[in-house]
C-alpha cells in the first residue's frame, strides 16, 4: 500500500517536472476539465454519415463484407423459429439472454434445450440482444448487464443478436451520446461495451485468414425492423 | 532441427549488441525470408493501402491529424488525465496499482495473483508483459500462465519472443507450428492430420477451452485509458482477450501510462486509425471497453479488477527529446513498411519492440550501452513516419540516438576517423569538389564498360552484397555551375 503510494508519486513527480516549464497544473487541469466536459467528435468519414434507408444499406453491406449473416425478421414473434433455423440441427444447447424480449418469446419444448442466464461451456449458440449497430463498419454494440451477459457474446460456436432497424446509427460517437443519454447525461459505463464486427478470426499462422479462432465461428443478426420493444407484440 | 535458436533474447537479456550478428543470420534464413515477403510486402501493406482507399479521399489524413493532436494533447496534460481516469476507475469500483519499474509491475501482479490463491492465469496479448517478462516471472513463482492469443500461445509453448508487436507469430512456418504442438499435446492422437493452419487453429481451440474455464485470474493488456470514464480498452480479432477477462473471478489490465485518452470520442478518432495502419481492417472484430469490475446485478464477469500502470522510464522520457515517441499506438505499421524489418524481421533487433518504433524506444528501456547499434540499423529513408498514424517523427528520433551515442563515444574509430576527416573536407568548397570531380573520374575508369563497381575499400560491407553504380557523368556542382552561366 505505502509501496504504491511512494511510486504514485514519484511518477507524477517526473511528470510535472517535464510539465510545469510549460504551465501550471492548474492550467492543466482547467484544459483538461474543458475538454471532457466538450466530447468534441473528430473526423467522422462520410461513410459514417449515412441516415434512413442508406444507412440500415450500408450496416448490411458492412456486416457481410465481414463475414457476418444477417436475417431480416417482421416481428419479435419470428424471433424462435430464425434462432432454430440459424442453429441447425447439431445445436443440442442453446443459451438465450435473460432480457424481456427473449423471456416472453415463444421457444419450442424440442429437441434442443434452451437455457436462460450466463453462458456456459456447453453451449453451442448463444443469443443476445444488441444495444446498437453502427453503420460506419457493421458493428454492433452490446452492452453487458443483468439482461445480457457477456459470456454468451464470447463462449458459444454461434452467436445470434437480434438488432432492431432504428438502433442502427450512422457513427461510432452517436453510439456514445446514446449510452450517456440513457445514464441520464453522466458518463457512467456499465462493465463492458463491446464492439462485435463480424465473427472471430485469426491470421497468426502463415497470415492465412481463418474464421472461428476462440470466439464464435458464425455471427448471425437477426434485423428486425422497427423499434426496440420489451413486450413481443 | 532445433525448435529455438540460441541467441534469442529474453527481456533481462536483450541481444541489441548483436544486431549485425542477428541479422547476418536472418538474411540467411530461408524460412524467416519467406514468411517475411508474407507479411510486409504483399501482406500488412497492401491491406493498409486498400483499408484507406475505402475512405474518402483524404479522409485518413485527416483522421491522422487528429490522432496527433489527441495523443499530443493527453500528454501535455497527462497527470491531470492520470489523476481522473484514475478516480474514475475507483468510482466504479477498480483498483489502480502504479509501477515505477518493470520489477515493480511483476510484483504487483504477482501479489494479486497469490491473494486470488491462483494456479492458473490466462493471459490476453500484451506488449508490456513481455516489456516486463511477466510470464517467466509468474512461473518462478509457482503460477501457470497461459498465453491465449494464438501466435503468443505458439509462442509460449517454443519459450521464444514475439517476433512482431501485433503478428508475434509471423516468422514461423505452419510445420514449425505442427512440431511444437505435436511435442506439447500428447495425449491427443498421433496419427491426427494437423499440417493445415485450419486444423492448427481448431486443436488451440480445443486445449484452450479447458484453460480460459478454470483459470483464477485472467490478465490483458490496455490499448488505451479514457480519461472521461475510467475506462480501458482492448482490440482484438480472436476472442480470447474478452474469455481471459469475463470468465475469472479477477481482472488485471497491465497497461503503461502514456496509453491515456481524454475522451470516448477521441478513443473512437484512434481506433479509426488504428486498425487500418495494422492490419488494414476498418475495425477489429472485438473492442471492447471495460470499466471496473461486475456489477451487483451483473449475472457474469470478474468480481475484482486491478489496473496496473506501468511506467518504466516513460515519464522520464515525457521531457526529453524523444518525447514524441509516447504517442505511439503499437500499430506496427512502421515496421511492415520498414525495408530493414523487412529483410531481418523483428528477432534480430534484439529487444521487445522491433522496427523504427524499437530503435527509438529499446535504447530508452535497455539503455544506449546494450541499444546503440538500433538507431544505426536504418536507412532513414523515411516510410516509417510517412505512415505513422500519431506522425512520429521517427528518422529525426533515430537521428537523435546517433548524435548522443556518437557523443557519447559509442561509435568505432572508423567512423570517428572517417567523419572527423568528411568534415574538414566537407567544410573547405574548393577542396571538397576537387576530390569529387577527382572521385567521379577515377570511378569511372575502375567500373570500365560494366557501369557499376563491385568493390570499393572501405565500404566493404555495403559492396559485399550490392554493386554500386557508377557515376554518371559530372558531379551535381559542375552541373549546376554548368547550368548558371
Ligand atoms: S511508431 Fe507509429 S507506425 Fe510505429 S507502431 Fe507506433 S504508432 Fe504505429
Amino acid at each position: 500500500m505505502s509501496l504504491n503510494k511512494n511510486m504514485r508519486s514519484t511518477i507524477f513527480k517526473n511528470i510535472s517536472a517535464a510539465l510545469d516549464a510549460q504551465g501550471s497544473k492548474a492550467a492543466r487541469e482547467q484544459h483538461a476539465s474543458a475538454r471532457i466536459n466538450a466530447r468534441v467528435r473528430g473526423p467522422i468519414p462520410n461513410r459514417g454519415q449515412k441516415t434512413g434507408a442508406a444507412l440500415v444499406d450500408e450496416f448490411i453491406s458492412e456486416v457481410i463484407r465481414v463475414n457476418g449473416e444477417i436475417i431480416n425478421l417482421k416481428s419479435v414473434a419470428e424471433i424462435p423459429a430464425a434462432v432454430m433455423t440459424a442453429a441447425g440441427q447439431n445445436a443440442p444447447h442453446i443459451r438465450i439472454a435473460p432480457h424481456p424480449i427473449l423471456n416472453a418469446a415463444n421457444w419450442p419444448a424440442g429437441p434442443a434445450e434452451i437455457n436462460s442466464g450466463p453462458a456456459d461451456p456447453d453451449d453451442d449458440v448463444g443469443v443476445s440482444i444488441a444495444e446498437m449497430g453502427v453503420g460506419e463498419t457493421g458493428t454492433l454494440v452490446l452492452l453487458s448487464g443483468p439482461g445480457s451477459p457477456v459470456t454468451i457474446n464470447f463462449l458459444p460456436d454461434v452467436h445470434i443478436v437480434v438488432l432492431f432497424s432504428e438502433d442502427i446509427v450512422p457513427t461510432y460517437e452517436d453510439a456514445w451520446d446514446r449510452i450517456r443519454k440513457d445514464n441520464s447525461g453522466v458518463s457512467v459505463m456499465p462493465r463492458t461495451v463491446n464492439w462485435i464486427t463480424g465473427p472471430s478470426r485469426t491470421a497468426d499462422i502463415e497470415q492465412s485468414i481463418l474464421l472461428g479462432a476462440h470466439g464464435p465461428r458464425r455471427l448471425v443478426i437477426l434485423l428486425i425492423d422497427g423499434k426496440k420493444t420489451h413486450t413481443p407484440d | 532441427m532445433s525448435h529455438k535458436k540460441a541467441n534469442l533474447f529474453t527481456y533481462d537479456h536483450p541481444t541489441c549488441h548483436n544486431f549485425s550478428a542477428n541479422a547476418h543470420e536472418a538474411l540467411l534464413d530461408k524460412n524467416l525470408q519467406t514468411q517475411l515477403s508474407r507479411i510486409t510486402r504483399e501482406g500488412f501493406q497492401q491491406k493498409r493501402f486498400d483499408a484507406i482507399h475505402r475512405l474518402d479521399e483524404g479522409e485518413f489524413d485527416l483522421l491522422r491529424d487528429r490522432a496527433q493532436e489527441i495523443k499530443t494533447d493527453a500528454l501535455a496534460n497527462l497527470d491531470v488525465y492520470l489523476e481522473r481516469f484514475e478516480q474514475n476507475v475507483t468510482a466504479a469500483g477498480g483498483k489502480v496499482h502504479w509501477a515505477a519499474s518493470a520489477n515493480d509491475a511483476r510484483e504487483i501482479i504477482l501479489k494479486i495473483c497469490q491473494d486470488a490463491n491462483a494456479k492458473t492465469v490466462t493471459k490476453g496479448k500484451s506488449m508490456v508483459s513481455e516489456e516486463i517478462g511477466l510470464n517467466q516471472y509468474l512461473e518462478q513463482n509457482g503460477m501457470r500462465p497461459v498465453e491465449t492469443d494464438l501466435g503468443e500461445y505458439i509462442l509460449q509453448l517454443r519459450d521464444e519472443p514475439p517476433s512482431h508487436i501485433i503478428a508475434p507469430a509471423f516468422h514461423l512456418a505452419k510445420s514449425e507450428v505442427e512440431d511444437v504442438f505435436r511435442r506439447h499435446h500428447g495425449d491427443l492422437d498421433p496419427a491426427r492430420d494437423i499440417s493445415q493452419p485450419a486444423q492448427l487453429l481448431n486443436e488451440a481451440r480445443q486445449v484452450l477451452r479447458g484453460d480460459f474455464i478454470s483459470a483464477d485470474v485472467g490478465i490483458t493488456g490496455a490499448n488505451m485509458l479514457v480519461a472521461e470514464t475510467g475506462t480501458a480498452l482492448i482490440v482484438t480479432n480472436e476472442g480470447n482477450g474478452d474469455l481471459t477477462q469475463s470468465l475469472p473471478p479477477v481482472h488485471i489490465a497491465l497497461s503503461s501510462i502514456e496509453k491515456i485518452v481524454p475522451t470516448l470520442e477521441d478513443a473512437s478518432t484512434l481506433l479509426r486509425v488504428l486498425a487500418r495502419s495494422a492490419t488494414g481492417q476498418d475495425v477489429t472484430v472485438y473492442t471492447t471497453f471495460f470499466t471496473g469490475p461486475a456489477r451487483p446485478a451483473d449475472l457474469d464477469g470478474p468480481k475484482e479488477f486491478h489496473l496496473v500502470l506501468l511506467d518504466n522510464g516513460r515519464s522520464k522520457t515525457l521531457g526529453s527529446e524523444f518525447s514524441e515517441a509516447l504517442r505511439c499506438i503499437r500499430c506496427g505499421a512502421c515496421m511492415n513498411h520498414c525495408p530493414v524489418f523487412g529483410s531481418v524481421g523483428g528477432h534480430a533487433y534484439g529487444w521487445v519492440y522491433p522496427g523504427p518504433i524499437g530503435s527509438v524506444l529499446t535504447p530508452l528501456m535497455v539503455g544506449i550501452d546494450e541499444a546503440h547499434t538500433l538507431p544505426d540499423a536504418s536507412t532513414l529513408c523515411g516510410r516509417c513516419q510517412a505512415v505513422c498514424p500519431v506522425r512520429i517523427p521517427l528518422p529525426e528520433l533515430l537521428r537523435r540516438h546517433r548524435v548522443k551515442s556518437f557523443t557519447a563515444g559509442k561509435a568505432g574509430w572508423l567512423t570517428r576517423v572517417g567523419l572527423r576527416l568528411w568534415s574538414f573536407v566537407a567544410s573547405r568548397p574548393k577542396l571538397y569538389h576537387a576530390i569529387a570531380s577527382f572521385k567521379v573520374r577515377a570511378w569511372k575508369i575502375i567500373s570500365g564498360k560494366r557501369g557499376y563497381i563491385s568493390y570499393v575499400p572501405f565500404i566493404g560491407g555495403w559492396t559485399n552484397t550490392r554493386d554500386m553504380p557508377s557515376p554518371q557523368g559530372k558531379t551535381f556542382m559542375d552541373l549546376w555551375k554548368q547550368k548558371n552561366k
